[in-house]
């Protein structure tokens, strides 16, 4: 476990997706009105920045090729998206969210780029 | 000729290119569906991986080269023929299928500009093309096209509409840097030979929809929209149909088509609503009597048609076309709005 502190949720919109900083590396940050959930920041599909997303509390919209998924069910895709979000584990303690940070989750077209 | 094999999924698909072809279009020209948007080299859509063989890149400096992973073999199949004579294989990581078989399947069309520049406004000029052949297309859709000497190919949008035409209108504005778009500003390009590849694109309008359409069009962005809207009214599609169209200008001097879309409203005057919104300055009293039956509004586009729309944005499909940005906005609009993807239509160009 590697957890890092990435945000006052106080300081973040209800139904916002924020990109913020979890040290080595960038996540974003979708708050619902009651839970947050941390992905990658960028899009499964074509790597757009998904800070540009539309969030309407349920549904993550990529505004690029319209690719959404579900929030509340773990990003489980919807209509024409074809790959899952990755999601972070996180957790709330005092209104500080943290994040575990022990692996940074890519998406495939992503990790060659890596090695 | 080059031989191409594009493996998708477990399958392979098998086709041949003419010598010096881009590999999407041989693609598209054999009645594959493959990946793309932009078509040109912009939107990176049609990337795919070399497996096998060797390619020549058209366009180095592509902008949808941005998207590739380095060193991965990764390619963009609108800018990559065969190497001299040499068979490719490579692997798209989305489904490919053949072509819907209502589909107008793409090809190659050669064509003269058939007048002298006319000027639309300052910066946008309308350009025909004479065929050497008639190709059928669907209302939104558009064509790369290419001139002799000239580096590039550049997509643009059919203004005109017809089931069957060997004449093609488009509107081209003036891009600073832009090889085609340059070279038809330079001077009187009338007799020029020129080629066209298509039709491309997925932003299409039929009358079985049976729906109510929504554009969104941003300068040159409503050339597609002006074929929708021929088609729509040739068919009589507003007889029972809701129409809201909003296009996009700076300033009233940068506006055109006005007396095309003043005669569509006023062909249907209760169902087809046509809006002109001005971002940097409105309209006077003149201009606006002079275009009866057309709104003046003043603000961004998307803004405006948002609150148009504000309660009536469910059920219908919207057409969305312009500078990305503008683009962009009326995604977000939209999505925010709840509107079901499936029921917006554009191409990215970027």
């Amino acid at each position: 476990m590697s957890w890092i502190e990435v945000a006052d949720i106080s300081t973040l919109d209800d139904k916002s997706v924020t990109r913020v900083n979890a040290g080595e590396f960038d996540v974003l940050v979708v708050k619902g009105e009651e839970s947050c959930a941390v992905i990658p920041p960028s899009c499964p599909h074509m790597s757009a920045e998904l800070a540009e997303g539309v969030f309407d509390g349920c549904v993550l919209t990529c505004t690029k090729h319209l690719w959404q998924w579900s929030i509340p069910d773990g990003g489980t895709p919807l209509g024409v998206a074809e790959t899952p979000l990755l999601m972070y584990e996180s957790k709330v303690e005092d209104g500080i969210l943290y994040v575990n940070v022990a692996n940074q989750l890519l998406y495939d077209h992503e990790c060659e780029e890596q090695d | 000729m080059p031989a191409i094999e594009i493996r998708s999924r477990d399958e392979g698909h098998r086709f041949e290119v003419d010598s010096g072809e881009r590999i999407l279009y041989g693609g598209l020209r054999s009645g594959l569906d493959l990946p793309y948007e932009c078509a040109t080299g912009t939107c990176g859509s049609c990337k795919a991986r070399l497996l096998d063989g060797e390619l020549e890149e058209l366009w180095p400096d592509a902008p949808g080269k941005d998207l590739l992973k380095p060193n991965s073999g990764d390619f963009l199949m609108c800018q990559c023929v065969p190497k001299g004579s040499g068979a490719v294989t490579a692997e798209v990581s989305k489904p490919v299928a053949r072509l819907q078989a209502d589909a107008h399947a793409p090809g190659w069309a050669k064509g003269v500009v058939i007048q002298a520049p006319r000027y639309l406004t300052h910066d946008v000029m309308a350009v025909d093309v004479q065929l050497d052949r008639p190709v059928r297309f669907e209302a939104g859709q558009f064509m790369a096209l290419e001139v002799a000497d000239v580096p590039g190919t550049r997509g643009y949008s059919m203004v005109n509409y017809a089931t069957e035409t060997d004449r093609l209108a488009f509107v081209i504005k003036r891009k600073p840097g832009g090889g085609v778009s340059e070279w038809l500003f330079g001077g009187d390009r009338a007799g020029t030979p020129v080629r066209l590849f298509g039709p491309l694109g997925t932003a299409l309008f039929r009358p079985e929809m049976d729906t109510n359409i929504l554009c969104i069009a941003g300068g040159t962005g409503i050339a597609g929209i002006m074929s929708i809207l021929q088609r729509a009214c040739d068919e009589q599609y507003f007889d029972n149909h809701r129409g809201d169209v909003f296009f996009g200008v700076r300033t009233p001097a940068d506006a055109f088509y006005l007396d095309e879309l003043s005669t569509f409203s006023r062909k249907f005057p209760q169902t087809l609503n046509i809006t002109v919104a001005f971002s940097d300055q409105p309209a006077d009293d003149a201009f606006k009597r002079k275009h009866g039956g057309i709104h003046f509004k003043e603000g961004f586009v998307h803004e405006v048609a948002g609150t148009a729309m504000a309660d009536r944005l469910q059920g219908l499909t919207a057409y969305l076309a312009g500078p990305p940005p503008a683009v962009e906005a009326s995604v977000r609009l939209l999505v925010m709005s709840r509107v079901s993807p499936a029921n917006i239509r554009y191409d990215k160009f970027s």
